[in-house]
């Protein structure tokens, strides 16, 4: 294979590859956020039962 | 002509081709304009002045040595192993080309500044907007390569060159060295030089957006109170996952990370010495070592032509590919956004940030949308690293 097709053929893959894990690191924030945001709400209610 | 060798910065433009002292004299013009462009704040005065300043020492500043060839006092780059003790006690930048250029540390060291100074709320509360924005604003990073092995280059320097579009400094010391340490010294400086373009001329490509679109205010509510232990908890999970995936990246996102760590875990002291004497330390001693780097023979190489040539090619499509992910999002999303933030996302921090707070400015005097900026701006540094990581690891697999 031409090196310019391997070269074009790993530029697709790239693409494809960089989109998959940016899509993997914004789920990890995102599960974070959340994790953390519910784990905030649950101190806060334990906090107002206890008051 | 004795009392020309007393000036013997001035004798060895005769003793040189007319073309290489006619390159002296273009680089110390090149040198002056610089400093003064830096002065105005037209490019980065942060880069520009150091850089500027040693443009104008190691161009002027030729003389000849006692074996009758002629160098400066300044940095011997392609010193060989053997050279290299005797070289570091007579080139003053010397010490720091070799202990922190040539391994990456200067990179480093930037990287851990800038995760010090990095605002990632609206990262965190928007992760899929900004890294969207951040994917797109890396087309010049990824459709560069094959463009530069179109034009001749080897697969390893056609990647090492096309991470210039990812406008991240550190990033493309660090791959440079990785993939094509022969082309070091040419790509740094061509990336370098480009970064502080950006700040003037992205401006031009964000008149590409309808002006409409460019003076779209975004609201406040929009970015969520993000306590510190999230941002902290991100930092160190991140830095495991992509640390993980990508191992020889490794040593950035360890960097960039301990930064934003050390700021979130609320190390004030940490976080004043990396953001500011570290940063900027680095950063004056990258930019007065690149300068000083910015000889003749690198101006003389004919593959310096094709690198500022593929260096622009890149910047202009990773803008472009911002700008178009910033019109996409608007295009199918419900609550619309200010494009200019995917300009943004083009990872030069703070620099394409300010740039597009400044560009909204100029339409709508009330649009604030530098906070916004900052999520897809600290993205791109991520999908960056994620593409220099893919380069690293993958390259060698096709070259």
């Amino acid at each position: 294979m031409p090196p310019i097709i391997k070269a074009t053929v790993f530029t697709v893959i790239n693409f494809a590859l960089t989109i998959v894990i940016s899509l993997i690191v914004a789920a990890i924030i995102k599960l974070i956020a959340i994790t953390i945001h519910r784990s905030q709400n649950r101190a806060s209610s334990n906090n107002a039962k206890k008051a | 002509m004795d009392v020309f060798q007393f000036f013997q910065g001035i004798y060895t433009f005769f003793l040189v081709s007319p073309l290489e002292a006619g390159a002296r004299i273009f680089l110390i013009l090149l040198g002056f304009l610089f400093v003064f462009l830096g002065y105005r704040k037209t490019l980065e005065p942060l880069l520009m002045i150091p850089m500027g300043i040693g443009m104008l020492g190691v161009n002027g500043g030729l003389l000849i040595f006692e074996a009758g060839n002629i160098g400066t006092l300044f940095v011997s780059p392609l010193a060989s192993n053997a050279e290299l003790l005797n070289i570091l006690q007579i080139d003053f930048l010397q010490p720091i080309y070799t202990l922190t250029f040539s391994n990456g540390l200067i990179a480093c060291l930037v990287f851990m500044g800038i995760g010090a100074i990095t605002e990632i709320d609206f990262l965190i509360a928007r992760p899929y907007l900004s890294l969207f924005l951040a994917a797109f604003a890396e087309f010049g990073t990824i459709f560069t390569l094959p463009i530069a092995m179109a034009m001749g280059l080897t697969a390893k320097q056609s990647a090492a060159i096309a991470l210039v579009g990812g406008a991240d400094g550190p990033m493309v010391l660090f791959g440079s060295l990785m993939m094509a340490p022969e082309l070091f010294v040419p790509i740094a400086v061509v990336a370098y030089v480009y970064l502080s373009v950006c700040y003037a001329g992205y401006p031009y490509l964000a008149k590409l957006i309808p002006k409409k679109q460019r003076g779209i205010e975004m609201n406040f509510r929009d970015i969520p109170q993000v306590s510190p232990g999230a941002k902290f908890t991100f930092a160190v999970v991140a830095c495991a996952v992509l640390c993980l995936l990508f191992p020889v990246a490794a040593p950035l996102f360890a960097s960039f990370f301990v930064g934003l760590a050390v700021k979130e875990a609320g190390v004030t002291r940490l976080t004043e010495f990396l953001g500011g004497p570290l940063l900027y330390g680095a950063t004056f001693f990258l930019g007065f070592t690149l300068g000083a780097l910015l000889g003749v023979d690198v101006i003389l190489n004919p593959k310096v032509w094709l690198l500022l040539v593929l260096g622009m090619i890149a910047l202009v499509l990773s803008g472009l590919g911002g700008i178009a992910g910033g019109l996409l999002w608007n295009r199918f999303a419900k609550k619309k956004i200010n494009p200019l933030i995917g300009l943004a996302a083009v990872s030069c921090v703070p620099t394409t940030a300010k740039v597009a707070q400044k560009c909204a400015y100029q339409v709508n005097k009330k649009c604030m949308i530098l906070p916004f900026a900052m999520g897809p701006n600290v993205a791109g540094v991520i999908t960056t690293a994620i593409v220099t990581g893919i380069y690293i690891s993958g390259v060698k697999f096709f070259s």
